[in-house]
């Protein structure tokens, strides 16, 4: 028979990022299950139903963010793909784009958009296809440039912030996460019970906070 | 943060015996040849109805070898009829047929859960669909890292990629906590505070690429990384062969390494503690060595216990997307004998691809026999080089090798790297020189192509 050990109460640790640096972070199961039941009713609001197929794309290191999103792809009934968000792999994501109909893309960044094109592939016909894009960074702005209306995703410190509609603010959860701002800095609070609490914690995302939602600040000139 | 990080008060509690207790499952890991061979009888005889019935393309390329499932009452019959398949059948069923499963799913598309792809590594990716349980991955490399000393309170890390879903949930099956990070070598200043930090006894995956860093890494800042690596009690190694110079450098660091690598698409195979092979888990996989000339299960002689041969897969776990006599390209050295840890499973010892393979003048070159001849050169001591191979016969070897720093004279260079090659592999090589951040562009963070096509 094989052993049966009971899982640890730490999940694992990952890290989040403030601007450059990058910041460990210990996770227990109960949270992770905790964001994963926030991340289930987020999904729902932008669209996703059982039997869709969600393509996302993230690096490992993002795990902390990325598993409770992953989770709740699961336990919406829906499918999943997974691609690492870093040019050299823009062929898997092109290969699973090309092959097969997706409903949702989840975490689009700036490295997988260059990994695309670096393909010859232009985003707007690879994307085409997608009802709901869910992009990062700078990849918002070059997937609306492309003639798409993705959805904004911010890794905001520890939190994760997600626009429930194309060209609507990203929030958080608001029973999980208070937000505020320090000299045009986003900062972040648990509201919950967590293993590494965070109290105005920096997040290196300028800005300004409406209520539970993120304003982002003009990229600098 | 406390400064206290969890788990290491359980870890040093741990009241479990590394080197006694070394076994996750001992009932299967040891059971007898006769034990595992009754498995492999039963479970093929229910694979091979199972997969006709549900799978169009072993319907399609059993039926043109005039093979029918009544034809197959033991696992005799299953290798002397059922034919082979490779990734090129898949693609080539997935191409003509439209279907993106290369006609291999047997449940419907609306079960699925995840589907993830292979590395790519040969080509195009090609889909792995899977049926997972909500909350993760199961026991499956329970038994590789409990025999590598994972216990319950351990950190493990992992540096790993995402295409492989989310691998990194399999240390808390025995009780143990992942430490999270990309393989990339701009982490590597982060993996080694963390791991001061936590202490872990296992890491999955070490590569090439990042023990090039590492010592990159040591020379720019002056790292212990002898320190970094002391509480390792195993260090997982993978991707390719381990040159001389890296094995140097691990040595000198103190990195207990253990190879690992994939076993034919179908599972995973690691070195024990006993360094005498790597494993395969034979009810997971029913594992064949043929002929790597075989055409057929006509001429498919399976090789002696402990030769060298292609290794032959077919999946015993797997209801969703099974491999059935899945010719891997992989040319194995492999036995069926006992190990001394006491497990009963097959070992084989990894030697390349067959694909990778070039003769030239009569002679048989792989990557491998490559290696050392390219790093024994301080300018080419990365390793990092790959064979032209515009076909398998080849008038003349051509690589293509990485260099560092700025070599005055590289024309000089070349004739060293040539004279070196021909003293180790006995033919002389064009050399094309190139530097190293060049190559490094061509692959995955873990490895780099060994064979291009120009």
């Amino acid at each position: 028979m094989a052993r049966t050990i009971a899982p640890p109460e730490l999940w694992g640790v990952g890290q989040f990022r403030v601007g450059a640096e990058s910041v460990g972070w210990e996770l227990s199961q109960a949270e992770i299950m905790r964001d994963a039941q926030s991340a289930t009713a987020v999904l729902a609001d932008i669209g996703l139903r059982p039997g869709a197929r969600v393509l996302v794309t993230s690096l490992l290191s993002e795990a902390s963010h990325v598993w409770p999103l992953t989770l709740g792809v699961l336990m919406s009934g829906a499918q999943l793909s997974s691609a690492d968000a870093t040019p050299f792999d823009g062929y898997r994501t092109a290969m699973f784009l090309r092959t097969l109909r997706y409903d949702m893309a989840l975490g689009v960044s700036d490295a997988v958009i260059d990994g695309l094109e670096q393909l010859g592939l232009d985003i707007g016909a690879a994307f085409a296809d997608v009802a709901v894009i869910v992009a990062r960074g700078q990849a918002y702005d070059r997937l609306e440039d492309a003639g798409l209306r993705p959805s904004r995703i911010i890794l905001l410190g520890p939190a994760t912030a997600i626009a429930r509609a194309p060209g609507a603010p990203a929030e958080v959860d608001p029973e999980l996460w208070g937000l505020d701002t320090v000299d045009g800095e986003i900062v972040v609070t648990s509201l919950t019970e967590r293993r590494q609490p965070f109290v105005r914690q920096p997040t290196g995302v300028a800005g300004a906070v409406d209520g539970s939602r993120v304003v982002l600040a003009p990229p600098a000139a | 943060m406390s400064d206290q990080p969890s788990g290491l008060d359980d870890a040093s509690a741990n009241p479990l015996d590394r080197d006694r207790d070394r076994f996750f499952d001992p009932d299967i890991e040891t059971a007898s040849r006769d034990e595992l061979a009754a498995l492999h009888e039963e479970k093929l005889l229910e694979l091979v109805p199972y997969a006709y019935e549900r799978s169009a393309f072993y319907r399609k390329h059993w039926s043109e070898a005039g093979v029918h499932p009544r034809d197959v009452k033991s696992v005799d019959d299953f290798r002397e009829r059922i034919p082979f398949m490779d990734k090129d059948a898949i693609r080539a069923f997935r191409d003509g047929y439209r279907d993106p499963y290369g006609g291999l799913l047997c449940i419907p598309e609306s079960e699925l859960t995840a589907i993830n792809s292979t590395s790519g590594t040969t080509g195009d990716p090609t889909l792995v669909p899977e049926r997972w349980a909500v909350g993760g991955s199961g026991p499956a490399l329970a038994r590789d890292f409990w025999e590598l000393g994972v216990r319950p309170g351990d950190h493990v890390a992992i540096p790993m990629f995402t295409f492989r879903g989310p691998i990194y949930n399999f240390p808390h099956v025995l009780g143990a906590v992942p430490l999270i990070f990309d393989h990339s070598p701009a982490e590597l200043p982060r993996i080694c505070e963390l791991v001061r930090r936590y202490r872990p006894t296992s890491w999955y995956t070490m590569s090439g690429p990042f023990l090039l860093a590492l010592a990159e890494l040591e020379t720019a800042t002056g790292v212990d990384l002898a320190d970094v690596f002391s509480s390792f009690s195993s260090i997982v190694f993978a991707g390719e062969p381990l040159g001389t110079r890296a094995k140097a450098n691990a040595e000198r660091w103190g990195m207990p390494l253990f190879h690992h690598s994939a076993a034919g698409d179908v599972g995973a195979a690691f070195e024990c503690r006993e360094h005498d092979g790597l494993h395969v888990w034979e009810d997971v996989g029913y594992y064949e060595c043929i002929d790597p000339d075989a055409t057929g299960p006509g001429n498919a002689t399976p090789v002696a216990d402990g030769a060298v041969g292609e290794l032959v897969a077919t999946s015993l776990g797997s209801d969703v997307f099974p491999l059935i006599r899945y010719r891997s390209d992989d040319l194995d050295r492999f036995t069926r004998q006992r190990c001394a840890c006491g497990r009963t499973h097959a070992r084989l010892w990894t030697l390349g691809r067959k694909g990778d393979e070039v003769v030239v003048e009569g002679r048989s070159v792989l990557p491998v026999d490559v290696w050392a001849a390219v790093e024994a050169l301080d300018e080419t001591a990365a390793g990092l080089f790959q064979i032209i191979r515009t076909a398998r016969h080849v008038d003349v070897l051509r690589l293509r090798v990485g260099y560092a720093g700025t070599p005055g004279n590289l024309g000089a260079l070349a004739e060293l790297v040539a004279d070196s090659v021909e003293a180790g592999v006995g033919v002389r090589p064009q050399v094309e020189l190139v530097a190293n951040a060049e190559l490094l562009k061509l692959g995955p963070p873990h490895k780099i192509p060994r064979v291009a096509k120009r």
